[in-house]
C-alpha cells in the first residue's frame, strides 16, 4: 500500500559536488598515474558540465513489502526478483521506498558533441561526470528518505538498483509502474533502460530491524563488477 | 624528409597521441607537426597510403594495444592516440573509398540489449580499426535482430558483443543463440567486465577477449 509521494525535488546545479577520484576510477587510471594534462582536463570539464545538470529526484514508499517468496518482494502485487543479496538486506523492512533521480539530458548532449567532433577522451569523461552527478541525486534522495524516515523512528538500508547485485534490469518497468506519477519525465525503453542515460533508479527498505551497512562490495558476487570497491 | 623517417615520425605521432601541430599533448612535442600534418605530407610526397596504413597508423596501433594490455598506458592514452589515428585515417579515406587501400575484414560490434554501457565497446572499436579492420558499431542496447541484419549486410564480418552488467549476460547468451542459430559459420567474440572463458565456452561464442589487443589477436588470426 502506497502511503507517501514525495514531490519532485530539484537539486541546483551549485549544490551538486562530485569527486574527481571516481571519474579517474572509471577511466581507468591508477590514481598516482593521472598526469597534469588528464588533471586539467578533468577540473575543465567538470567545471563546465555540473552547470549543465538538471538535476531531479523523488521516491514514493509503500507499507507491508511481501518478501515470503525466496528472494522476491511484492508490492502492490508487483513481484520483484531482487536475488539472494538484495533480498537478505531487505527482508526485515517494514516499509519499501523506491526512488528516481536524473542529471536530464543536457550533460549526455554535451558528451555526444564532443564525441562526434572526434574527441572522444573529452566525450568519455563528461560521460562519466554525468553518471557521478546522476549517482549524486542517488545519494541525495537516499539521505532525504533517512531524514524522512528518522522522523518516523524508522531507519533505512542501502539502495539497490535493478541491473546491480543481481537484480534482473526488466523489474525497471514494474518500478516505474509504481512510481508512476513521480518519474522525473525518465522514461523507460522497450529493454527497461531509462531515458535520460544519465538516471538513477532504486530501492531502499525501511523499518526499524533494518540497517544501512555502508559500501557492500565484499558481500556482493559480481566478482568483475567495474564500481567494485571504487568507493 | 626521407620516406621512411616521415613514416616513422607518422608512427611516433599515433602512439604518443600527437594530433596535429596545435595539440597540446604530449607535451613533449607541443609546437611539433602531429599525425595530421604529416601525414599530408607524406601523401605529397608520393608515399603509399598502403604504407602510410600498414608501416606507420596499424604499427603504431599495435603498441598502443599491447601497452594499454601491459597496463604501461590507459584509456584517455589509448583515445588520445586513436585520435590521432583518426587524424591521419581523415587523409587515407579517400584510398579506401576507391580500393587503392584495402581493410583487413570487416567487423560488426555492439553492446548487447539491456545494456547502455559502451566504453569497453568503443575502446576495442578503436583499436580494432586501428588494426587496419572496418568497423561497424551498431551502438548499445543491441538486440538480436539488428546484429542479424547487420551480418546478412556484410556477411564476411567477424562480430564482437559486449556486456558489462552481470543481468545482461542472459541477453548476451540468447543474442549468441539467435546468431549461430541463423549464421551457424559466423565468428563472434564476446567481451566486458562480467564474462570470461568458460561464458564464451557455455554460450557457444568462438573466441573471450579479455582487451582489445587480445580481439585484434584473434582478428589477425582468421584473416592471415
Amino acid at each position: 500500500m502506497k502511503v507517501y509521494s514525495s514531490e519532485e525535488l530539484s537539486i541546483p546545479s551549485q549544490d551538486i559536488s562530485i569527486n574527481k577520484v571516481n571519474i579517474i576510477h572509471g577511466l581507468g587510471v591508477p590514481p598516482d598515474e593521472v598526469d597534469p594534462y588528464l588533471d586539467s582536463l578533468l577540473d575543465s570539464l567538470i567545471s563546465d558540465a555540473i552547470p549543465l545538470a538538471e538535476l531531479q529526484c523523488s521516491y514514493s514508499l509503500f507499507a507491508d513489502p511481501d518478501f515470503t517468496s525466496q528472494t522476491g518482494m511484492a508490492v502492490e502485487e508487483k513481484t520483484f526478483s531482487l536475488g539472494k543479496m538484495i533480498f537478505s538486506a531487505l527482508k526485515n523492512s517494514s516499509h519499501a521506498a523506491f526512488f528516481i533521480a536524473t542529471a536530464g539530458d543536457r550533460i549526455e548532449k554535451y558528451s555526444k558533441e564532443f564525441m562526434r567532433e572526434g574527441h572522444a577522451l573529452e566525450g568519455l569523461i563528461v560521460d562519466l561526470i554525468g553518471s557521478e552527478i546522476a549517482e549524486f541525486g542517488a545519494g541525495f534522495i537516499h539521505q532525504k528518505i533517512g531524514q524522512d524516515m528518522a522522523v518516523r523512528n524508522m531507519y533505512i538500508t542501502n539502495r539497490y538498483s535493478p541491473g546491480y547485485c543481481g537484480w534482473p534490469v526488466s523489474d525497471q518497468k514494474l518500478l516505474f509502474q509504481l512510481m508512476a506519477k513521480a518519474c522525473c519525465s525518465v522514461q523507460l525503453t522497450e529493454s527497461s533502460l531509462m531515458l535520460p542515460i544519465k538516471s538513477v533508479s532504486g530501492l531502499i527498505g525501511v523499518g526499524t530491524e533494518v540497517r544501512n551497512r555502508g559500501y557492500a562490495c565484499a558481500k556482493c558476487d559480481a566478482e568483475f563488477c567495474i564500481y567494485r570497491d571504487k568507493k | 624528409m626521407e620516406n621512411k623517417d616521415l613514416l616513422e615520425k607518422i608512427l611516433e605521432c599515433v602512439e604518443f597521441g600527437k594530433v596535429n601541430k596545435a595539440a597540446p599533448f604530449p607535451p613533449a612535442m607541443k609546437g611539433q607537426d602531429g599525425a595530421d600534418e604529416l601525414t599530408k605530407l607524406a601523401i605529397e610526397q608520393g608515399i603509399d597510403p598502403a604504407e602510410i596504413l600498414n608501416d606507420a597508423l596499424i604499427r603504431a596501433m599495435e603498441k598502443v594495444g599491447q601497452k594499454f594490455s601491459e597496463k604501461k598506458i590507459f584509456v584517455p592514452q589509448m583515445l588520445i592516440s586513436a585520435k590521432a589515428m583518426n587524424a591521419s585515417m581523415e587523409h587515407l579515406k579517400p584510398y579506401f573509398q576507391s580500393g587503392a587501400v584495402k581493410r583487413k575484414g570487416k567487423f560488426i560490434i555492439g553492446t548487447v540489449s539491456g545494456d547502455l554501457h559502451d566504453i569497453g565497446k568503443n575502446l576495442v572499436a578503436m583499436i580494432v580499426e586501428g588494426a587496419g579492420y572496418e568497423v561497424i558499431d551498431l551502438g548499445v542496447d543491441v538486440n538480436s535482430q539488428k546484429f542479424i541484419q547487420s551480418i546478412r549486410d556484410h556477411r564476411e564480418a567477424i562480430v564482437g558483443l559486449s556486456a558489462l552488467l552481470t543481468t545482461t549476460m542472459h541477453s548476451m547468451k540468447n543474442i549468441v543463440a539467435d546468431i549461430k542459430n541463423e549464421f551457424p559459420d559466423i565468428k563472434l567474440i564476446i567481451g566486458g567486465a562480467p564474462v570470461n572463458e568458460d561464458f564464451k565456452n557455455e554460450i557457444g561464442a568462438d573466441n573471450y577477449s579479455a582487451d582489445p589487443q587480445a580481439a585484434v589477436n584473434y582478428l589477425n588470426s582468421l584473416v592471415a
